[in-house]
């Protein structure tokens, strides 16, 4: 119940500050817009002749997820953290595990969204299909849980180290942007290349190819479209990615000890009558 | 009846650092204290060790006969904190944010009572984002009043206010101190600690150098008087051991008839004009300045 309470606060608050919002949103849905008219007419033949968009789409739905879990959720941790807004949680009866359950729920419901969204612009715009609906369906949506849990690790993790408000969009972006780019986000990476080979090592990799699996028509893939391996993977990143975040979670600002500091100077200097 | 806070030898050291370095003291029930004292004195250190941000060195401490370092959720249902230099959500309104934090607490008081006891009724529908330092201070206010709690930390409730906006701050806390609540207070505003404290202790690098009401502490009571002046050209055979600062010449004295006596036959005898002359007791200022005064940097004349 609180939890719940927690993710409509959070809720208001994404869809209040219209810069991240469109950051998380329309960042993917861009890249989408842009590689799909590029690449519109081509066609993959290492995956049986299949569209471009076909094995696009599911792509951009790994980076919608990744948008929405790992990058927004870094970000609005490490600012609260700089801003002292997670300080002043933490002197509340308010339990970490209801304050982190409705921040995650809020990013699940955005890559909920996000995802619907990419589907439908695929079919509408882009003419793809969802082979196997009734069933796949399904399949994708533990994929994307499994992968929410994923990247939600990682964006606790990777907050944990952004020192400052000021280093938070390059810290967060230089370690995602060139695993996207290797892990075949924005263009095919195939599996023999040196490229796929190091971005095996990472999740980012895992959640594209078991989205795509799901959007492969037969012969490529069969059944449900279940990819176990990169499901695996996944969570053992998650599991991993969470002991660590658990360990290094700090809830007060970087300060330079004692009391005082540059965020406190930067508020004096606002505050004046009312 | 335990006091509300309760704090014997209490040390904390960073390294090196020793930050708080054995302070004692003890808060009663429904009572004011103020914690005074230079940036820099252990004052924050002291108090978030109370309120079960950091972890002491040494010492025992008890807040409403808990550990703080062990309390956890449930001594935190029961006081409230508002810190220094703390963000609150900004997207979120004044009311949405009162409402959001009510909802952390079992038992809460209502929320348009409590922002109109801080008196930012107006703002009910305000973001955050777009309400003035002053009205954010109260806010944080609310937010630290918002649960109901028996007893209050109030890190430096005015820093960087104008005065109008200190006036309402202190009478926010009146408000709270009659209905009976407990309050911890730092400040380094010896005018702040004088309004609402019923008790001072006044803190030095990391140890208590003064403890007693307003009105007595550090001896104040039976203290000198302050004599000072525009530092003349000459000085030359005056009559009296003064000090010499920024220009200005000051003694303390305890017949002050005598002593300005003195002073004034000297000077006109010498022709000289003892500019902004001014006689008065020890303010409360006075006291702080001279208990926490750096014993090295001294300048005599």
């Amino acid at each position: 119940m609180k939890v719940l309470q927690q993710v409509k606060w959070e809720q208001k608050q994404f869809w209040r500050n219209p810069p991240a919002a469109v950051f998380t949103f329309v960042f993917p849905l861009m890249f989408l817009l842009i590689f799909s008219s590029l690449y519109g007419s081509d066609r993959i033949a290492q995956l049986g002749n299949i569209k471009f968009v076909q094995q696009y789409v599911p792509a951009i739905v790994a980076f919608g997820l990744i948008s929405a879990c790992y990058t927004n959720l870094a970000f609005t941790l490490s600012l609260r953290r700089a801003q002292g807004i997670l300080k002043r949680k933490r002197g509340t009866p308010l339990t970490v595990f209801t304050y982190m359950g409705g921040i995650i729920g809020n990013v699940v419901i955005i890559a909920a969204l996000l995802t619907v969204v990419t589907i439908v612009v695929g079919i509408v715009g882009f003419g793809i299909e969802f082979p196997e609906f009734g069933t796949r369906v399904f399949t994708l949506a533990v994929v994307l849980l499994i992968g929410a849990f994923c990247f939600s690790a990682c964006g606790i993790m990777i907050a944990n180290i952004v020192p400052n408000e000021e280093a938070a969009p390059a810290i967060i972006n230089i370690i995602l942007f060139p695993l996207l780019f290797i892990s075949g986000a924005f263009s095919y990476v195939d599996n023999d290349t040196a490229l796929a080979k190091v971005a095996a090592f990472f999740p980012v990799r895992h959640l594209i190819q078991a989205c795509q699996s799901v959007f492969l028509p037969s012969p490529q893939v069969t059944g449900a479209g279940w990819e176990p391996g990169h499901l695996m993977v996944m969570l053992a990143w998650g599991v991993g990615a969470t002991v660590v975040a658990a360990r290094t979670f700090k809830w007060e600002p970087n300060t330079n000890g004692g009391d005082g500091g540059r965020s406190r100077r930067r508020r004096n200097r606002t505050a004046s009558a009312s | 009846m335990t006091p509300a806070i309760s704090v014997r030898d209490l040390r904390k050291s960073y390294g090196d650092n020793d930050a708080v370095r054995g302070v004692s003291f003890e808060v009663g029930h429904g009572e004011v204290l103020a914690l005074l004292g230079p940036n820099g004195a252990g004052k924050t250190t002291t108090v978030e060790i109370l309120e079960g941000y950091r972890q002491r060195t040494s010492g025992h401490v008890e807040v409403l006969g808990v550990d703080p370092a062990k309390g956890g959720v449930a001594l935190r249902e029961r006081i409230g904190i508002v810190l220094q230099e703390c963000g609150i959500d900004a997207y979120l309104t004044v009311r949405e944010v009162v409402q959001m934090h009510s909802e952390y607490y079992r038992a809460p008081r209502d929320v348009d009572e409590v922002i109109a006891l801080v008196g930012l009724d107006e703002k009910v529908t305000s973001r955050v984002k777009t309400l003035s330092g002053g009205q954010q201070r109260r806010l944080d206010v609310a937010l630290g009043l918002i649960g109901d709690p028996e007893l209050l930390f109030l890190d430096e409730p005015t820093t960087g206010f104008d005065p109008s906006a200190r006036r309402q701050s202190w009478d926010i806390v009146s408000n709270l101190t009659a209905l009976g609540k407990t309050v911890l207070l730092t400040t380094h505003y010896m005018d702040e600690a004088q309004m609402l404290a019923d008790r001072v202790i006044v803190i030095a690098r990391g140890a208590i150098v003064a403890e007693g009401t307003p009105e007595d502490i550090g001896g104040r009571d039976l203290d000198k008087t302050i004599v000072s002046f525009a530092a003349p050209a000459d000085l030359l055979g005056v009559p009296l051991a003064l000090t010499v600062a920024d220009g200005h010449c000051r003694f303390e004295t305890e017949d002050a008839t005598r002593d300005l006596h003195r002073l004034t036959s000297w000077a006109v005898e010498r022709g000289v004009l003892l500019d902004g002359l001014d006689v008065r007791k020890p303010s409360l200022e006075d006291v702080y300045l001279r208990l926490t005064a750096d014993p090295t940097s001294e300048v005599t004349a």
